[in-house]
């Protein structure tokens, strides 16, 4: 059942998986995560079989008692027997139906987990790039909700299997009549089938038109009931116009449906008529072998049901399969995901010592260029950073400041050159552990909505250090703020989840993260622009501590406020991705160049009164 | 909840038809039709099958069963055909009722009073019915769903009755089976089924209630450990560097965990239905067992075995419907009674009937006596005894500091409010008098927050689907609209934004401006008002509109609100309002001479930038 696929997807599709080969995988997944559900689904399949071949015996049985003129008691043990039965397999059919369908939410959680560490986890790289971010969201789309398709798979598996099993056991039954009505039935089954896909496709195609109309329709809804609209609707008199435009588009939605019952019509024409055809032959070729005694009353009455039941099974497993080959388009999604490449190295590589002093870290001829961009954001970058030494990043907007810090992170790699760490590329180290030498401010950042303590030290509860988290807050300038409330640094961070959590301001955020970078005590520090919601009082107060955060580490400070960058050893002046400027500030400011121009530039606010003109009396 | 007596019910709920009827045509007779079709059909077959059946086994004539098997299939054909063309319909149709039940509030929000709009009560007595109806489909969605259970229903048991009759008098001779009293035992078996079903759908429902109150948490953590945290770039720099993924893994476990110990609730949701559906089994056994041992016993053909058997099962389906049905029609009825009350709320501005002269000489004259004004529901005044008289051809500016009351004072002369103390004249008439379309006919206003809509620029312009084309651009000429016009690619049926259009152009907050602006010429009335119109204009289109308009607002009567002091320089009047009160009153020159009034700080806090 492989069709090619022409959606907008397409290019999604990494990995193309076989229907069989997913469904397995599915299952491998589930026995690792949930057995029963397994059994359950296998439960469900022999009482959705079960009961209907029960049915159509049970009156053959009775009527073939009845006209022989069986004993009274032989009749009621065998209905009581079929109708007990049937009363328990329906109860167990209900139940597993419900059980499954709550059940299988667990399976959901399992996948989600999957998904969570992988977007968690991947090269930062693959975060930025569009292809892997859809991936990512159709993934979740995968295990999110009462419908995803890794959750679908089990209801729509349980109705394909019963279908099959059923249709053998009738079909069993139908080749001691005769082999002819098999193929009879598959043949006009089939043909439905395909008619009624040329209805699907026709919709397909036409559904665009409809979509217009109704989302002209929405819009109307929409704008007719906002509250900002209302006084021009009023003055204007849009109401008029607005269902002018809604009652054309009622009629252009009707025109549609006209269409659609037109074409409707041509094929229900056809497909009904198929049906004629089958029950009137059944009908006849029944009747015909009850004339020459070849059956009884009582098999008349059940091999009717019998052909009935058989089209209706091979209809089901029809669908079935369509909306297999669906689920399958969207598993491959998730695996293409999951499977998506990576490039960093995770398991081995070599494992930098985290508790360490710092050592030098150096960029050889580092170009960068961000994937479908025609320049370099940063070009042919040579910089060797002593352990120890405190530099400093400027330049304007779009300079590639912070491009420059990832490099220096290893949260990418660059296009050209190298970046060495104590002399080796970072490429060779274990990824994971190269971070540990890393705290750093970004100006995205990530707070998870844990307690505050837990946020300071990213660490789960048992291993928080309270006495060093207390510090660095203080440090910080945020403990006063901690300190009165009622849970303290025990306190959650945010409403995300607990609707009494705190929340906080964006100056007291960038101190919060200031917090953590001290508490994680790695031998770098990257800090890009924390300072730009402080106010000015609490900028001055980081500025005059920072000597103490930054002693016998290596720091990086981005920022574009020129006068902030006095303190720190070396400065450099990034420009359309190189450095043009280096030097301490007063060198710089010596070199009277663009540094000094974009110094001064800032400071004449400072100085003079901006606006020269002279008050009017 | 209060229960609701059954007339009211009754009637609540053919109101409720009747909107689904005027809303969205066709959609419910559809989905009726479609299922007494569908619930008919079987017992059709089932009757078809059991004469076919008794025939075989009695007298054997060819003739009589042949014409049998033809009604059999030839009724089955015209039902099968029927259906897939309604049903195909219908959930077509069904896709689009939501945007349909939209226009049930759309229409309500226009011609509700201007001033119940801004209430906030009313307006969450709306967001609560339509949340109600998106997300769980209450009321209305729920009145429409039930309308197949409830078809159903009704065929089931009537059907059911009329073919099991025969089953219930016929006498197969044997005393003993032919009693009365088991009659009774299987009816009552019957009923036992429904309600053993009923109960376990309300036990089920409110285990589910229970269960999903652990689930705000549950959900909770799911959106943001499941899905924010690693969807959002924004994070990805941060997650690396701590190493977040140890922590989110611990989350993701609990979730786990969690959902392992919800065990209990699940079972119970599961076993409830499953207990009901064995009874019902049983019951349908009884039923059987009846049916046969009457068979047994030469009181009908083999054929009708099959009937009743058939039919009795279905009966029961009948009254376990009817059961859901009837609690069913309760929890809609309160839904849809709410949603009642917010659609009969008053229009009061629609009382009065006076027609509005329509005067080509403009001769009106409007006055504010003595007006006060506070928003509903709160203490403190907009605006406190204002007074005011301005006649035709006068201009008007007004000027004042935020929150000063100059919008507010323009709704109320166009009646989007009414004054809570005093009246406001026109032509001596208090205007709430007039008829209120006709009252707003003589306005054209450009409000601060005005709006433009996703349509075409001449329906924009003209506010209507068919316009004047020449006048459309007349008053884009004289709007300063002229060159970006001659730019756009579909002359005036450009569409505006890109929302319904995707060749739509997008515009900037100066050329919405000058649309709007354009909007107000077209319409063309004795009074123009003009709430702040270049606020986002740069210096020199501000000029070019405020000469030109000048210009065409020659002849009416015209109201500037704005914070640029030099553009009211040439306004007769200048009204200086604060704190809801006009303070000043005159000319420039006038106000200007008293240096100690509003007027001459507003003027100066202005002008030392500019005089030098």
């Amino acid at each position: 059942m492989k069709k090619p696929n022409k959606s907008s997807h397409d290019e999604l599709n990494l990995t193309k998986y076989s229907v069989i080969r997913n469904i397995i995988y599915c299952l491998n997944n589930t026995a690792k995560c949930h057995f029963p559900l397994l059994c359950w689904c296998v439960l469900k399949i022999l009482a959705g079989t079960l009961i209907p071949i029960l049915t159509t015996i049970l009156p053959k049985t009775v009527i073939e008692m009845v006209t022989v003129e069986q004993s009274l008691y032989e009749l009621v043990v065998a209905i009581l027997a079929f109708m007990g039965s049937l009363a328990i397999l329906s109860g167990a059919d209900i139940f597993l139906t419900k059980f499954i369908y709550h059940q299988k939410f667990r399976m959901n959680t399992f996948y989600l987990k999957r998904v969570a560490l992988k977007g968690l986890t991947t090269d930062y790289i693959n975060q930025e790039n569009g292809i892997f971010r859809k991936l990512q969201a159709e993934s979740f789309m995968c295990c999110n909700g009462n419908y995803s398709p890794l959750s679908n798979i089990y209801e729509t598996l349980i109705n394909f299997c019963t279908g099959i099993l059923g249709l053998s056991v009738f079909g069993a039954m139908l080749i001691q009549v005769h082999w002819g009505i098999i193929i009879f039935l598959i043949m006009t089954t089939t043909i439905s089938y395909f008619l009624n896909q040329k209805i699907i496709a026709w919709t397909a195609a036409n559904n665009k038109e409809r979509i217009g109309y109704q989302q002209r329709i929405n819009y109307i809804n929409n704008i007719s009931g906002d509250i900002r609209s209302a006084k021009d609707i009023r003055l204007y008199k849009m109401a008029v116009w607005f269902s002018d435009i809604y009652n054309n588009n009622m009629k252009g939605i009707a025109g549609w449906y006209k269409r659609l019952t037109h074409k409707l019509f041509g094929v229900a024409v056809y497909d009904s008529g198929l049906a004629l055809l089958r029950e009137s032959i059944a009908y006849l070729y029944l009747l015909y072998l009850i004339w020459n005694g070849q059956i009884t009353v009582a098999e008349f009455v059940m091999y009717l049901s019998v052909v009935t039941g058989f089209s209706a099974w091979l209809g089901n497993i029809f669908s079935q399969l369509s909306s297999l080959n669906q689920i399958n388009l969207k598993i491959n999604y998730f695996r293409s995901y999951l499977e998506y490449p990576e490039t960093f190295n995770r398991i081995n590589g070599l494992i930098s010592p985290a508790n360490d002093c710092p050592k030098v870290i150096e960029l050889k001829n580092v170009s960068y260029r961000y994937e479908g961009t025609e320049h370099d954001t940063l070009q042919d970058i040579n910089l060797k950073i002593i352990p120890g030494e405190h530099i400093a990043i400027v330049g304007l907007n779009g300079a590639g400041k912070t491009t420059l810090v990832k490099l220096i992170c290893g949260l990418i790699d660059p296009t050209r050159g190298q970046v060495l760490y104590d002399g080796i590329d970072i490429r060779e180290y274990n990824r994971v552990s190269f971070y540990r030498l890393f705290a750093a401010v970004f100006q995205q950042f990530s707070i998870m909505p844990v307690t505050i303590a837990e946020i300071v030290s990213e660490t789960t509860p048992e291993k928080i250090d309270y006495d060093k988290v207390k510090s660095c807050l203080t440090v910080a300038g945020l403990w006063n703020k901690i300190e009165q409330l009622t849970n303290g640094a025990k306190s959650q961070f945010g409403k995300t989840i607990y609707d009494d959590g705190i929340e906080f301001s964006g100056g007291e955020i960038q101190k919060l993260l200031l917090a953590r970078a001290m508490y994680k005590s790695a031998p770098v520090m990257l800090l890009d622009e924390p300072t730009a919601a402080l106010d000015p009082i609490a900028e001055s107060t980081l500025y005059e501590n920072y000597n103490q955060i930054s002693s016998k580490k290596t720091t990086v400070f981005v920022s574009h406020r020129l006068a902030s960058t006095s303190f720190c050893d070396r400065i450099l002046l990034i420009e359309n991705g190189r450095i043009c400027e280096e030097g301490n500030h007063n060198e710089l400011l010596k070199q009277n160049g663009k540094y000094s121009m974009l110094f001064e530039m800032q400071a004449k606010y400072y100085r003079d009164n901006p606006d020269e003109t002279e008050v009017a009396e | 909840m209060k229960k609701m007596p059954i007339t009211k019910r009754i009637s609540v709920t053919m109101r409720g038809f009747s909107i689904l009827k005027q809303y969205c045509p066709g959609l419910a007779q559809g989905k009726a039709a479609y299922e007494l079709i569908n619930s008919i059909q079987p017992f059709v077959s089932i009757w078809f099958t059991a004469q076919i059946v008794n025939e075989i086994s009695s007298q054997r004539r060819l003739q009589t069963i042949l014409i049998y098997v033809l009604g059999a299939v030839l009724i089955n054909f015209i039902c099968a055909l029927l259906k897939s063309i309604i049903n195909h319909v219908c959930n077509e149709k069904e896709s689009q009722m939501w945007s349909w039940f939209g226009k049930v509030f759309s229409d309500k929000q226009m011609s509700l009073d201007f001033v119940n709009l801004e209430n906030a009560t009313i307006q969450h007595q709306r967001q609560e019915a339509e949340e109600n109806l998106y997300m769980f489909g209450n009321g209305l969605a729920q009145l429409f769903w039930g309308i197949s259970a409830l078809v159903r229903t009704l065929v089931y048991i009537v059907l059911s009755l009329v073919m099991t009759v025969s089953l219930f008098i016929s006498k197969s001779g044997n005393r003993f089976i032919d009693h009365p009293v088991w009659i009774l035992i299987v009816l009552v078996c019957i009923v036992i089924g429904g309600l053993s079903k009923s109960k376990a759908t309300i036990s089920e429902n409110n285990v589910f209630m229970e269960y999903c109150k652990n689930t705000v948490w549950f959900n909770r953590v799911f959106m943001f450990f499941g899905k924010e945290l690693y969807m959002n770039p924004e994070k990805a720099k941060d997650i690396r560097i701590y190493s977040q993924n140890t922590v989110a893994e611990k989350m993701l476990d609990k979730l786990i965990s969690h959902e392992r110990d919800n065990q209990s609730d699940i079972t119970k949701m599961a076993l409830y239905p499953a207990i009901a559906q064995i009874i019902i089994g049983l019951a349908n056994a009884v039923c059987y067992l009846f049916v046969a041992i009457k068979a047994l016993f030469g009181a009908f053909g083999v054929g009708n075995i099959v009937q009743y058997a058939a039919v009795l099962s279905r009966l029961g389906e009948g009254l376990q419907e009817l059961m859901y049905i009837l609690s069913d029609n309760e929890v809609y009825c309160t839904h849809l009674q709410n949603l009642f009350d917010y659609l009969d709320l008053p229009n009061h501005m629609y009382q009065g009937s006076l027609t509005v002269e329509k005067r080509d000489d403009n001769e009106y004259y409007v006055e504010f006596r003595d007006v006060s004004f506070k928003y509903p529901n709160t203490d403190t005044y907009v605006l406190k005894h204002v007074n005011l008289k301005f006649k035709v051809g006068e201009k008007l500016a007004v000027v004042g500091m935020n929150g000063s009351g100059k919008t507010t004072f323009i709704k109320l002369m166009c009646r989007l409010y009414d004054p809570t103390e005093g009246e406001i004249l026109l032509n001596g008439v208090n205007i709430k008098k007039y008829d209120y379309n006709e009252y707003m006919s003589i306005f054209s206003v450009v409000f601060q927050d005005f709006r433009l809509f996703s349509f075409s620029l001449g329906q924009n312009v003209s506010a209507s689907a068919s316009y004047d084309r020449k006048k459309v651009i007349e008053c884009l000429k004289k709007a300063g609209f002229a060159e970006r016009l001659n730019s756009l690619p579909n002359d005036l049926d450009t569409f505006l934004y890109k929302d319904i259009d995707t060749d739509g152009v997008e515009i900037s907050g100066g050329e919405a401006q000058k649309l709007a602006l354009a909007r107000a010429l077209y319409k063309n009335t004795p009074f123009i008002i003009l709430d702040e119109p270049t606020a986002a204009l740069d210096p020199i289109s501000e000029y070019e509109v405020y000469s030109k308009f000048n210009e065409i607002a020659g002849t009416k009567t015209s109201i500037y609100i704005s914070h640029r002091l030099a553009s009211c320089r040439f306004c007769d009047k200048i009204a200086v309002f604060h704190e809801g009160e006009i303070i000043q009153i005159g000319s420039h020159e006038e106000l200007l001479s008293d240096s100690k009034g509003k007027y001459y700080e507003l003027w100066n806090a202005q002008a030392q930038y500019y005089t030098a």
